[in-house]
């Protein structure tokens, strides 16, 4: 079975970007799921099975980090591996994610090889991979 | 300090540009950006600023650039060529160029982000920003910088 994949993103050009590149990955998607905010990923949660989240940190209504604050307090969504895609410069705030539950931390602008090499190193072999195509220089 | 501050600007909107845009800025010399202070088609300016308000960029994008970048990022024209599309693709921009423009930064003065807002108009005539401007795609990108305790942020 395919991943279930969660995009949080307040900007929804960055989110088909990164549907894209998750989807070059080489990983079998099934579905992916799209959030403006914190708050709206909290409602995909508790109606969707998800197995991977990006997560941005700076959104409106709810951000990243409150997010994970969130998700930290509940069972059932504190182990979702989670890659936090952000502009985030402030290491306080990277380290706070990462101490928040966060699995990993890509800085945007990036390339789509240093996605898929965190998502190799977060997901491993446990779910189905295609034939991943090289997208060490592809567009997004 | 000027010099090295519009170094690291002009560091930042390259990585940007080519990594997510696949665009190449040619940065313009100090002539060229004389007559270049005002714009003259159509543009789009976003500002960000950290929440502290000591650093804040304006970048102001032609509106043809704007558009390739949009397409170019997302690699279907007709989903890159909604209106909604490009201001996304322009608030993104800015919120990147400051992200990366702060990561050059002595790692104390790496403040926070707020969100990257578009401006209805923009005013860059005051001698107190910093401009940078490049050719892209034929047409000139410009970035304004205004930043408080400068000398702090440069330490690194």
């Amino acid at each position: 079975m395919g991943l279930q994949v969660l995009i949080v993103d307040d900007s929804a050009v960055m989110r088909s970007v990164l549907k894209k590149v998750v989807s070059l990955s080489g990983y079998d998607v099934s579905r992916f799921f799209d959030a403006g905010n914190g708050q709206e990923a909290l409602d995909v949660l508790s109606r969707e099975w998800i197995d991977l989240i990006l997560l941005d940190v700076h959104m409106p209504v709810m951000d990243g980090l409150a997010l994970l604050r969130r998700m930290q307090g509940s069972e059932l969504f504190k182990t979702i591996p989670t890659v936090m895609v952000t502009t985030e410069a402030s290491q306080e705030a990277i380290q706070e994610a990462l101490q928040l539950g966060a699995r990993a931390h890509v800085r945007k602008p990036f390339q789509p090889e240093t996605i898929r090499k965190i998502l190799e190193t977060i997901l491993g072999d446990e779910y189905e991979r295609k034939d991943a195509p090289d997208v060490g220089g592809c567009d997004f | 300090m000027k010099e090295k501050m519009l170094r690291m600007l002009g560091d930042a909107i390259s990585e940007v540009f080519e990594t997510m845009f696949f665009l190449s800025p040619t940065p313009l010399g100090q002539g060229e950006i004389k007559g270049c202070r005002e714009g003259g088609g159509r543009e789009v300016a976003v500002q960000i600023e950290t929440e502290d308000q000591a650093c804040r960029i304006v970048l102001v994008l032609p509106a043809s650039v704007l558009r390739t970048m949009s397409v170019n990022m997302l690699g279907r024209s007709e989903e890159g060529d909604s209106w909604e599309t490009i201001l996304d693709t322009a608030r993104e921009a800015a919120n990147m160029v400051a992200g990366a423009f702060l990561t050059r930064l002595d790692s104390g003065f790496r403040r926070p982000l707020g969100v990257p807002e578009v401006l209805s108009a923009f005013d860059g005539s005051s001698k107190e920003w910093i401009l940078y401007a490049a050719n892209v795609d034929g047409e000139t990108v410009r970035s304004y910088l205004l930043m408080r305790d400068a000398q702090e942020g440069l330490a690194a």
